[in-house]
């Protein structure tokens, strides 16, 4: 299966949330800092994904979405969900 | 920190008939376009029992209720033959069987909740497909 990040993007932490533990915090805007990619999967149920100046999608159980670093989005659950966001940082060649 | 979000009780105002009414009809036309109707063909042994099962999707999407315990994108995922291009005929046929089956306000409220999904899958399909190491699909 083909990874939908970056080249190079390394998995470093996994969030995982149901409807009744999703925090306040990914239910409005916010979004990672510089270097850091985001994926959605989600497990079961459904999960409505924002995106800044993006049309809103909603990923379906068995289903990925994948947020940019510095990107603004949040999350809204709908009805029963389980889902989980992993973390990708994507390396730095060129560092100093 | 973790808050409990209670669910809305349903999305919007539509009926169980309405949705069955749209369903059917939906399918009606899609057998019979000339870019969709070759791949449902292919893929669908048994209409009936494929609208029971989408009826109770949208049953279970809009209303909450239970009766579908299927997995949207690896269904779709599976398929070859279903390409991302599809999703706008898909999504354009839907909208306009709405608009001819339902009042204004549910067809708007349906279609703008199957152009959401439809997207999710489409944006899925793109993703789990593209080469390795080709840019993610973002919109």
């Amino acid at each position: 299966m083909a990874e939908a990040l970056p080249k190079g993007a390394v998995h470093y932490a996994t969030s995982r949330f149901t409807q009744d533990t999703l925090p306040e915090k990914l239910r409005k805007d916010h979004s990672t800092k510089a270097g850091v990619w985001g994926q959605l999967a989600v497990q079961s149920g459904r999960l409505l994904f924002r995106r800044e100046d993006k049309a809103e999608v909603i990923v379906e159980a068995g289903g990925t979405a994948i947020f940019a670093p510095q990107e603004i989005h949040s999350v809204e659950a709908l009805g029963a969900v389980e889902f989980e966001v992993r973390f990708h940082r994507q390396e730095v060649s060129d560092a100093t | 920190m973790a808050q409990v979000q209670r669910a809305r009780p349903h999305m919007f105002d539509v009926t169980p008939e309405e949705i069955s009414r749209l369903v059917c009809c939906f399918y009606a036309r899609i057998r019979v376009d000339n870019v969709l109707g070759p791949v449902f063909s292919a893929a669908i042994e048994d209409w009936p029992a494929h609208e029971a099962k989408i009826l109770a999707f949208w049953r279970g999407a809009i209303l909450r209720e239970p009766g579908y315990e299927g997995n949207p994108m690896q269904v779709h995922l599976s398929n070859s033959e279903i390409l991302p291009e599809h999703f706008p005929r898909w999504l354009e046929l839907f909208r306009d069987t709405a608009n001819r089956e339902l009042k204004p306000e549910t067809a708007a409220a349906f279609a703008n909740l199957a152009d959401r999904i439809g997207n999710g899958l489409s944006y899925g399909i793109e993703n789990f497909r593209k080469p390795e190491g080709a840019p993610p699909v973002l919109a």
